[in-house]
């Protein structure tokens, strides 16, 4: 090929990259058409921890159809696309190239958990990608993670104002606290959380013990606490073992004042466990089910609509939150919708009211960091769900 | 009294192991091979009596036959449609098999059952029973009960039912137990059907003490120090197997977890089947196998 030939050829190609770029500028860029917008979201569907994905997926989804049967965004209608990662990073990163490469998605909305999005922290960069991850990390948001924003006080904020309520609201003598914890991170994090509080408010722990996720009994550990005299028990573990624990206690005839984090803090719970609850009370960074907000309303007749009755309403409300947050970013980038202009629509929000599904929502270009406010929730036997205890709260400064 | 405790307790727990247990031991002493999808099943017949007493509102008593009439029906079927055909073929093969179709019935059990928590409704009353101070639930006293008497059954069974025999006799070697009559196919089908029927007895009694989800199926994996320690093909073994281990892992979860921050009551068992595996390499009750050139 002669130099002639070969520039003439480099500039065709040139100018074909060129208008092919002003096509999709003109048409919106990445997954935006002039009727529609297509989102993805990486969250597990199957598998042991598919029951924690589902009812959030089920959320997100509910709410971008519910905002479709209002006339959509700007016009436009939405789509999303649900890849399943089985709570598995590798194909979470593979789901996430998926979903960019093939489906031409405008952002994924959630990459899934710690790990997950982890994984896939350098193709959240590349290709820009606004996200929401469904799980608590210092890591996302320290330092700041451009196309990362956090969501949902982390465990250790959460135990910190567990820990707060017990020596500020608790009433009760001879406070003596026992732990029980999974040897997972956020169980880890947790124990530590909890003794270092502990610590500045002299209130012994007097007990630190494991109850792993598939325990089949929990009798040493129940046995164990009745033994050290732990009034207080706050565990730092999921919904199963949790209800295994308390079921295990009410044989026992013990009953200490016992506490979980966010991802026990369900009616589910109370359904299960019936009377063995009564003294449970959770920490949580969304709203009950059985609140009057207007945000909880709106959820519920979201999920009456689609016929959906979650089994965790804790995560169903949540991830009709988390689409409540991209769809205001995408209204608020207006017209001109780009990974970038929905980075910095949601890089708007100052303290965004979600009606109380989330705590006042903020996020800056300087710092995509979680509100730091959890809401603690009591056990109502009666009406088999949690009511809530307290406002939010944030850990106090100490 | 706090030993008595955890003592008593470890046997409540260890009976749920020993009737795992019994379902491990039940296909290798019949078939030579371990069934690495039996977790699995136990899964799937919980579920199945979860949907029998909640969704379609038959009462526990009447559910429990159906269940385990069912299981038994899933293992003589998978007999037929899977090991059948690897019969004579060398056992790791066929447990091989047994591992695709624990994936395979984890799969299903997700698209059939779904992936979320359940509570199976509990038949036994809430009251605990309180013997000479000691705390026991309706379930473990009934778990211990039924595990005792599937042992009897079983043990009188392999020792002087013509079957039984036969079962026994075609584990040791199938070529020697055709030419000696025995129906071999009969065989197969009734021990994979028995096997499973036991782990039908073990999802039900474990679905009244864990939350119902598919993870259920992992716990066989706690179970299988018991089988070790008792003896793979010892029904007896498998028992006291299970009690042991039960027994055991309470007494360290009560005793030694809080001298170590936790953990130690999950490591025990495997500590045990360690140290099982360098002593008596074939368990408490196993058979030696003696090999004569």
């Amino acid at each position: 090929m002669s130099g002639k030939a070969k520039f003439i050829k480099t500039l065709l190609m040139t100018g074909l990259l060129v208008l092919l770029t002003a096509c999709l500028a003109m048409a919106g860029g990445r997954g935006v058409t002039d009727k529609e917008i297509t989102l993805g979201m990486v969250l597990v569907k199957t598998g042991p921890v598919a029951a924690l994905g589902i009812p959030q997926g089920d959320g997100m989804i509910d709410y971008m159809n519910y905002i479709n049967e209002k006339g959509g965004i700007n016009g436009r209608q939405i789509k999303v696309i649900w890849e399943d990662d089985g709570f598995q990073a590798p194909k979470s990163v593979a789901a996430v190239k998926k979903l960019v490469a093939r489906d031409n998605v405008l952002t994924i909305m959630t990459t899934g958990g710690t790990n997950q999005t982890i994984a896939n922290m350098k193709n959240i960069s590349r290709y820009k990608i606004a996200n929401i991850p469904n799980a608590m990390a210092l890591e996302f948001f320290e330092p700041l993670h451009p196309y990362i924003f956090a969501l949902g006080a982390l465990y250790e904020w959460q135990y910190q104002v567990i820990v707060d309520y017990i020596n500020d609201d608790l009433k009760m003598k001879d406070k003596r606290i026992g732990v029980v914890y999974t040897k997972k991170e956020y169980g880890k994090k947790g124990l530590d959380a909890i003794k270092k509080r502990a610590a500045k408010y002299n209130i012994p722990v007097v007990a630190e013990l494991v109850l792993p996720t598939g325990a089949v009994d929990a009798s040493s550990q129940v046995l164990a606490l009745q033994q050290a005299g732990a009034n207080i028990v706050i565990t730092c573990d999921v919904l199963p073992p949790i209800i295994s624990f308390l079921k295990t206690a009410e044989k026992y005839n013990y009953w200490p004042q016992v506490f979980g984090f966010n991802w026990a803090t369900d009616d589910l719970l109370v359904k299960a466990c019936g009377p063995a609850a009564k003294n449970y009370i959770g920490a949580g960074f969304v709203g009950g089910w059985a609140d009057d907000s207007p945000g909880i309303k709106l959820v519920r007749e979201i999920a009456a609509k689609y016929d959906r009755k979650p089994k965790l309403t804790s995560l169903y409300i949540g991830g009709v939150g988390v689409s409540m947050l991209f769809a205001e970013a995408i209204k608020r980038a207006g017209k001109n919708l780009t990974p970038d202009t929905l980075k910095a629509a949601l890089e708007t929000l100052r303290d965004y009211d979600t009606g109380g599904i989330f705590p006042l929502v903020t996020y800056t270009t300087k710092s995509h960091a979680p509100a730091k406010k959890v809401k603690l929730y009591k056990a109502d036997v009666e009406k088999k769900c949690l009511v809530p205890l307290t406002d939010w709260r944030s850990p106090k400064d100490m | 009294m706090y030993f008595l405790e955890l003592l008593v307790s470890g046997i409540a727990v260890g009976s749920l192991y020993a009737l795992i247990a019994m379902g491990f031991v039940l296909i290798y002493k019949g078939t030579g091979v371990i069934n690495f999808a039996q977790g699995e099943v136990i899964m799937v017949a919980a579920f199945i009596a979860y949907y029998l007493t909640k969704g379609f509102g038959i009462p526990f008593l009447l559910a429990v036959p159906i269940t385990l009439v069912a299981t038994a029906l899933l293992g003589a079927i998978t007999e037929r449609l899977v090991i059948r055909p690897m019969l004579g073929e060398p056992v790791f093969s066929v447990v091989m098999i047994t591992i695709g179709l624990s994936i395979f019935l984890r799969s299903m059990a997700g698209i059939v059952f779904g992936h979320h928590n359940y509570i199976l409704p509990n038949p036994f009353p809430v009251e605990p029973v309180h013997i000479a101070g000691i705390t026991l639930s309706h379930n473990h006293i009934w778990s211990m009960g039924v595990a005792f008497c599937l042992m009897v059954v079983f043990f009188l069974f392999f020792q002087y039912s013509r079957l039984g025999l036969g079962m026994r006799a075609t584990a040791n070697d199938q070529d020697t137990a055709t030419l000696m009559g025995v129906n071999i196919k009969r065989v197969y089908a009734l021990t994979w059907g028995i096997s499973f029927l036991v782990a039908g007895v073990a999802g039900i009694f474990l679905a009244n003490v864990m939350v119902l989800n598919v993870g259920l199926a992992f716990v066989a994996i706690s179970a299988f120090p018991a089988v070790i320690l008792g003896g793979l093909e010892s029904v007896p073994g498998a028992i006291i197997g299970g009690l042991a281990i039960g027994v055991i892992e309470n007494l360290a979860g009560g005793y030694l977890d809080q001298m170590v921050g936790g953990g130690i009551k999950d490591v025990t068992p495997f500590a045990v089947l360690f140290l099982v595996l360098m002593i008596k390499p074939y368990g408490l009750f196993g058979t030696k196998e003696v090999e004569r050139v």
